[in-house]
């Protein structure tokens, strides 16, 4: 474009000495930075509100903001390098190469997508779909993005998640069902007040609810070893009682070995605790309200959008019952945070009737597979919301594994009473039948195709973030075949935009129509790693009776006759 | 020539080698240069994490001279070709040092506040900072650019040598999609080397 202006630089760069045969070295660095004020608007408790950057409330002027920037660039860099270094051990460890390749392109990608905002009181992390719609805040795509944020810093998916929380609670929003998003078209969270946003109700409040027992679980830990991210115990314990901040302020922001500018823990043995019930007491009639969403509409949901809107509207999908069973069930541990045994009981009595009649309706005639809908018997579906049932550590009850932390133990129930709806089934291993983990285990290989697997039977196309979550509760042998396709298709795909989630799994690897890019939700990407940690580290664990050897009949197959 | 690329959790590196001129008696080995992206991922710091910049360091290794030239365009500020836009060049100095910061910053000259085109914002100011050993300009800033001082900024002879254009980086190599994805930003960022 030979009419545009631009803005250079030029430096000589001196290598010429005399003493020539060693290389001299020489080296300029840049900065390149976006500057907004303010980042977004924000129907926020007290009315819509112009939000500044958070970095504001730190840096006074932009000057100050760039002078430390360009000038802490050693330490910035050390810092980012410890995290690679470490994420490429866990990858390597959870995965494969490919897979330690996968996850650092990802983990810019996810960043990319967000902004900070709000205060250090209250400090906000937003996010907007990029290239899907460009909604703000949207539920189902924080949801598929979150495996990353309990393994890079579970504060920021705390700071995910509380615009929305914030927003309902002051009762902007008249839908007793969670949202969808704070609003349609980013940077501009103005709110539904109509109601109107993109219809998701048993996907919305299954998400939100396995997302918040995910963060109260990621507060409860007793060594740095049982905590779900590695940084989670640095900095100080010091626990701020103040109702009128947040359980997670950054108020504390503190100096370690000589750097400045360092958040303190998260959540621990000493105020772990502390923090979860503050967090869910300030919300706990929400939660409350979108589990009695689900109890009254997710067994049998209704026509309606699964977070897969591109699939269409469906009835009586199966993968989005299990979603909201699940958040049913970890509504009883949000309870549990604080201590209210009555709604602990509720809460686990219903969501165990319904996984038992889930099965039922789920599966298929043949009992080999999961179908798509309950009531289409020749279909199959990628069941990635298993993912939760290990991730919550549901897997666990009833084994020798604690599915808690010391501190978290479960309480004895006590038995049901007379006026309960349903006898909860007798006691079992896990939540989600082991059952159903392995013929899904054993569907997973016989369906995938060159480049992954299908999301369900009505078309090639699959989601990158659902693949892992599927995958990650497979067979080791499963596990790594998906891994592999996945991989296949970073390398070879027609599609040359920052990484799509949506593909092909045939052909190219291209587009299937919509040209996703740029999205966070590939922080479920992340899947796998998040489950190594998860449960004190006993998630994975909970999972080897999927590579258990079963013995053969050989009798069977020696009495065949013709 | 491009040597390749390799890139971790936040950073990604471009290498290239530069071959000497001719017109160098003793002819050199090429010079290697590298071409680093930082945008760290720092999960203890969410103060480092909040901040909407990022880094480009250029490091050579060599025994000739290299002249480096970078720039940006407002591609950056505006997802409308068609945009007004407008600019200044700062300078600041680090405290007491001779050491100090050059900085263009860009706009949009009427910002839509809140507001995008085709995914990208239409407010916001970009800065562009580079490093300045003796600010000739003192701290005042100096006056807004006109057209024609870019058209100054091109007036010295292109000779490019090695063109370490990203252009030319190849799609089918191992994991590269992410280089698109730089090289992309990259159609802002036109790397030409000439050398003494």
């Amino acid at each position: 474009m030979e009419n545009e202006p631009i803005f250079a630089f030029s430096k000589s760069l001196q290598l010429n000495s005399s003493t020539s045969d060693v290389p001299a070295t020489d080296t300029v660095m840049f900065s390149i930075a976006l500057i907004q004020n303010p980042v977004a608007q924000f129907a926020s408790a007290r009315g819509l509100t112009f939000m500044r950057p958070l970095w504001a409330s730190w840096f006074s002027s932009v000057k100050d903001l760039l002078d430390f920037h360009y000038l802490d660039y050693d330490t910035a860099a050390s810092l980012a390098t410890n995290y690679s270094a470490q994420l490429a051990i866990d990858a390597y460890k959870s995965g494969s190469h490919d897979y330690v390749d996968i996850v650092a392109l990802t983990a810019r990608q996810v960043m990319g997508a967000t902004v900070f905002s709000g205060t250090p009181d209250d400090p906000i992390l937003f996010l907007k779909e990029i290239s899907s719609n460009g909604n703000f805040q949207t539920i189902d795509v924080i949801f598929p993005s979150f495996p990353f944020f309990l393994y890079t810093n579970p504060r920021w998916l705390a700071y995910l998640l509380e615009p929305l929380i914030e927003h309902t609670l002051s009762g902007q929003y008249p839908n007793k069902y969670a949202m969808h998003d704070l609003g349609a078209h980013f940077p501009n969270a103005t709110g539904h007040p109509d109601g109107r946003d993109e219809y998701m109700p048993v996907e919305e409040c299954g998400n939100i609810l396995i997302m918040g027992l995910a963060l109260v679980n990621s507060l409860i830990y007793d060594t740095s070893a049982a905590a779900g991210s590695v940084w989670s115990n640095l900095g100080s314990s010091h626990y701020d009682p103040n109702p009128a901040t947040s359980a997670f302020s950054l108020n504390n922001v503190e100096t370690r070995d000589g750097v400045f500018g360092l958040d303190d823990s998260w959540g621990g043995s000493t105020k772990g605790l502390k923090q979860a019930k503050k967090w869910v007491t300030k919300s706990y009639r929400l939660w409350k309200q979108w589990t009695s969403y689900l109890i009254e509409f997710s067994l049998r949901p209704h026509f309606q959008l699964s977070t897969d809107d591109f699939a269409g509207p469906l009835q009586l999908q199966t993968n989005l019952a299990l979603k909201g069973i699940l958040g049913i069930k970890a509504m009883s541990q949000i309870s549990e945070t604080i201590d209210n045994d009555e709604d602990v009981r509720y809460y686990k009595n219903i969501s165990e009737t319904y996984v038992s009649k889930w099965e039922e309706y789920g599966i298929s005639r043949d009992g080999s597979h999961a179908k798509l809908a309950y009531d289409w018997y020749g279909s199959w579906t990628t069941l990635y919301n298993l993912y939760a049932d290990t991730l919550l550590c549901f897997h666990l009850e009833g084994t020798s594994s604690p599915s808690k932390t010391p501190n978290r133990q479960q309480k004895p129930l006590h038995p049901a009473s007379d006026n309960k709806p349903h006898d909860p089934p007798t006691p079992k291993t896990g939540f989600v039948p082991r059952n159903v983990y392995k013929i899904q285990s054993s569907w997973y290989d016989a369906v995938r195709q060159t480049y992954g697997l299908p999301l369900d039977s009505r078309h090639l196309y699959t989601k990158s973030d659902w693949e892992f979550f599927a995958a990650a509760v497979t067979s080791k042998p499963v596990r790594r075949a998906i891994l592999q396709s996945v991989a296949k298709w970073v390398n070879e795909t027609t599609t040359d935009r920052p990484l799509t989630d949506l593909y092909e799994t045939e052909g190219t690897g291209g587009w299937p129509g919509a040209h996703f890019m740029a999205r966070p939700v590939t922080g479920g990407h992340f899947a796998f790693l998040t489950l190594d940690k998860a449960c004190g580290g006993k998630a994975m664990d909970g999972l080897a009776f999927l590579d258990e050897v079963e013995e053969e009949e050989e009798g069977d197959i020696e009495n065949v006759e013709l | 020539m491009y040597l390749g690329a390799q890139f971790d959790a936040s950073t990604t590196n471009f290498t290239y080698m530069i071959p000497a001129p001719q017109s160098l008696s003793k002819s050199p080995k090429p010079v290697e240069l590298t071409l680093s992206f930082l945008s760290p991922i720092t999960p203890t710091s969410t103060l480092r994490q909040s901040i909407p910049a990022s880094y480009m360091t250029v490091h050579v290794k060599g025994s000739f001279n290299i002249n480096l030239y970078v720039d940006l365009n407002g591609q950056w500020v505006s997802g409308n070709r068609g945009s007004q836009i407008t600019w200044e060049l700062a300078h600041q100095e680090l405290g007491k040092s001779d050491k100090g910061l050059k900085t263009w910053q860009i706009r949009r000259e009427t910002e839509l506040l809140l507001s995008e085109e085709r995914d990208q914002a239409e407010w916001g100011t970009l800065h562009f900072t580079g490093p300045s050993v003796s600010p000739t300009f003192g701290s005042k800033k100096t006056p807004l650019l006109t057209e024609n001082r870019t058209y100054a900024m091109r007036r010295e002879p292109q000779v490019s040598y090695g063109h370490a254009l990203l252009e030319r980086v190849p799609c089918r190599t191992r994991l590269t999609k992410i280089f698109v994805v730089l090289w992309r930003m990259s159609q802002y960022l036109h790397f030409q080397s000439r050398s003494n």
